[in-house]
């Protein structure tokens, strides 16, 4: 790297003058600073438990468990393991039939960017995809497939394979036509093509498509688990239900939002980071 | 080994939204030699960067042939600059011009970058450079193909008149550098064009014509203060606003 770079990292961290800068020395000096961009996320938090804890109180009902309930709840699953073994389990369904929907909206979404033909054919399978409720998919495969790997991953994929195809489509069109006339002019292989222009300018498209699928993955998860299976975070979220407990109910909710929280700072955004590293050291 | 161009009896028409068809070109005959540098003047729209497509082969003609060396033969390695860069972004400058080579090759890469002045920028983002830095990596990257035909489509247009001037120099540089490739260049700088190129054709009217040629006998490294090309210049506008002249005349009467 040359120094021309480095100069241009961000300037908020290196301190700027006046009031900014002032307020972030001061920030430097707790531990766990680099955290500072997350500090409003964190405020939502507090915000969100504090006023939670307000609405129990007031309305004084079984109905409403205080935080203090269900921060109880919350760690008697943490602490027996449980939550850890469901989650796997239903991170484990999603992460399957995620991937078995990408790599078929990657290939459908390609080919109907590339050819008007393939694209009309395959229309009237999208809207049908993007109209029919993720319950239909569920109650379908769990009557074709039964108690088995295969009702989630294909409830899954069929959920969310329409969206991920528009996103694919979507991508696609975003290659620039003067890069690819360029592309055509130096006579690129077809290999080259696909890893060095279109990947690249799939990858925002494909992560935003991830984030989308991954959220929708679990409304349909959810119900495969309640109608059709014995385990995940559905079924038990299921049976806690059967039992009117409703801390039972939010707990593992809120143990699932922070697996799904886990997967996003940690995964998702630093995957896209390190892959759009030339964005961030460009001039705007 | 570079190759001849030759245009034969070349037709290329657009369909007019309005209806009917525009004729760019018909049956347009022009012959470079091999090591020539060409250039096409003319005004707006009158087929220049159609020819340079047609050469480039990034679309084929109505009728006739586009054929470069021998009939039949493989149309060789080529390079082109465009109007703007085309760097893709998420490649460093190296990586962009390793991807037109076939497989690696650092030592040709730093000579070339060294010759367009942009060693110390290897590893840099293109979005982290300068027009005229980014227009520099192009023309590095036209180079390091080899080329058998060089195609620059208006290259340094985009650029203010000293870092056109200074790259008008590194090209000369370059197209001394190794045999010389075939070259076509689009322009409406008529100094830029005497200063670089063999020919200068002046296309007119539609379908374009080939109205004038004009010679430019003067060895290389040419310097751009050169009075001969001053006088090329001049002969050149006298040429194309004669023409405007009679067409006006024309469109009077
Ligand atoms: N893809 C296209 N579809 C329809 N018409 C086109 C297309 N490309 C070029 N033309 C027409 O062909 C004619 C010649 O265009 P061309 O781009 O070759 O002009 P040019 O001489 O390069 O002009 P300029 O100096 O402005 O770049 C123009 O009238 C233009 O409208
Ligand atoms: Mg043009």
């Amino acid at each position: 790297m040359n120094g021309a770079q480095q100069a241009s990292l961000p300037t908020t961290a290196r301190g700027a003058s006046g009031w900014r800068g002032a307020s972030m020395r001061l920030l430097r000096m707790f531990p766990g600073w680099r955290l500072w961009r997350f500090y409003p996320a964190l405020l939502f938090c507090v915000l969100a438990v504090l006023g939670w804890e307000c609405m129990a109180r007031v309305l004084h009902s079984a109905l409403v468990p205080d935080v203090g309930t269900i921060a109880g709840e919350i760690s008697r699953i943490l602490t027996s393991g449980e939550a850890f073994t469901q989650i796997g389990i239903t991170l484990w369904r999603i992460v399957l039939g995620f991937a078995a929907a990408f790599i078929v909206s990657v290939l459908i979404g390609i080919a109907c960017a590339r050819r008007p033909a393939v694209r009309i054919f395959f229309e009237p399978a999208i809207v049908l995809g993007l109209t029919v409720p993720g319950l239909v998919w569920t109650l379908l495969c769990v009557i074709w497939f039964g108690v088995s790997l295969a009702t989630p991953v294909v409830a899954i994929a069929l959920g969310i394979a329409p969206t991920l195809i528009l996103t694919v489509i979507q991508g696609v069109n975003s290659v620039d036509p003067d890069i690819m006339e360029m592309a055509r002019a130096y006579r690129l292989r077809r290999v080259d093509v696909f890893r060095r222009i279109w990947w690249p300018s799939l990858i925002p498209f494909l992560f935003s498509g991830a984030r989308i699928g991954f959220s929708l993955a679990w409304k349909v998860i959810v119900l495969v688990e309640i109608f059709g299976l014995s385990d995940g975070v559905g079924y038990k979220l299921n049976s806690e239900f059967s039992l009117q407990n409703v801390e039972g109910v939010m707990a593992w909710t809120i143990v699932f939002w922070l697996a799904m929280s886990v997967l996003e700072y940690g995964v998702f955004q630093n995957a896209e980071r390190a892959l759009s590293q030339w964005r961030r050291e460009a001039r705007t | 080994m570079s190759r001849r161009i030759r245009f034969a009896g070349v037709s290329k028409a657009y369909a007019q939204r309005a209806g009917g068809n525009r004729d760019v070109l018909r049956d347009f005959d022009f012959e470079i030699a091999a090591g020539e540098l060409v250039a096409f003047v003319g005004p707006s729209g009158v087929g220049k960067s159609t020819l340079l497509h047609l050469a480039a082969q990034l679309d084929v003609p109505d009728r006739g042939a586009v054929t470069i060396g021998a009939d039949g033969e493989y149309p060789g390695r080529l390079g082109i600059v465009f109007q703007q860069p085309r760097l893709l972004d998420w490649l460093t400058v190296r990586q962009n011009l390793e991807l037109v080579l076939d497989g690696h090759d650092d030592a040709r890469i730093d000579e070339l970058l060294a010759i367009v002045e942009m060693k110390d920028f290897v590893d840099a983002w293109p979005r982290t450079l300068s027009g005229g830095q980014r227009q520099r990596v192009a023309l590095a990257r036209a180079f390091a193909v080899k080329p058998e035909v060089l195609l620059l489509d208006e290259p340094f247009s985009a650029l203010d008149e000293l870092t056109g001037r200074r790259l008008r120099l590194l090209l000369q540089q370059l197209w001394l550098k190794g045999r010389p490739p075939t070259g076509i260049l689009v322009t409406h700088n008529m100094q830029e064009a005497a200063f670089l190129a063999d020919r200068i054709v002046i296309l007119q009217g539609h379908p374009a014509r080939a109205v004038d040629v004009i010679d430019v006998d003067l060895p290389r490294p040419r310097s751009p203060e050169d009075e001969c090309i001053f006088h090329i210049h001049r002969r050149v506008i006298a040429c194309l606003s004669g023409f405007s002249q009679t067409n006006r005349l024309e469109g009077v009467s």
